[in-house]
């Protein structure tokens, strides 16, 4: 699944590690996420689209 | 660290002390007495308990981790479980059928340890 996590990460100003941090889960799975190589479960994309004061679809977009 | 991490040091390494006194404590005992004492099952025992501690504090410790941490543990452990199973299935029927002599099942615990730890590295690049 494609996704816009690192334009919108960028447009805060925030690191993977403050994104991590709030999302309460590990920089790793940030970066795996970003990097499309891990598609996150429902609750985690629902808490990341909610951090970024958007929905789901502004947020991740089919391939 | 995070506290989820604190707290999983902290209680392995309790077991792991618990596990280490019942080691030497158990062999010091069975090199001073008789081996015909009916209580040799449940000293040989002993030191099954601390081990089963640290799967406890371990199990404790991926509960608390992060959906992707979960898949790398699942993931590695699965591979290790396949593995070492595989081989000892292969290497019964080679004890079965070729006489190869027996080796221990005391092994397999640490076997199945060591084919995580090789699995990781490897499930961990799948996701970078």
């Amino acid at each position: 699944m494609k996704n816009r996590m690192k334009v919108l990460r960028a447009e805060r100003d925030w690191s993977q590690a403050h994104l991590a941090e709030v999302l309460e889960v590990s920089r790793q799975t940030v970066n795996s996420v970003e990097t499309g190589k891990y598609d996150p479960s429902l609750p985690l994309a629902f808490a990341i689209a909610r951090t970024f004061e958007l929905t789901i679809e502004e947020v991740f977009q089919p391939e | 660290m995070t506290n989820a991490a604190k707290r999983y040091t902290f209680e392995i390494t309790i077991a792991a002390v618990l596990y280490s006194a019942a080691i030497f404590l158990t062999g010091w005992w069975a090199r001073h007495n008789p081996p015909d004492t009916p209580w040799i099952y449940a000293l040989a025992l002993i030191p099954a308990v601390p081990a089963g501690l640290m799967f406890v504090a371990m199990i404790r410790f991926v509960r608390r981790m992060d959906e992707l941490q979960q898949r790398f543990v699942g993931e590695a452990a699965l591979i290790s479980a396949c593995l070492v199973g595989f081989t000892s299935f292969a290497y019964g029927l080679l004890e079965s059928y070729a006489d190869l002599p027996s080796i221990p099942m005391v092994w397999i615990l640490p076997a199945l340890f060591a084919a995580y730890g090789a699995a990781m590295p490897f499930v961990w690049a799948r996701y970078q």
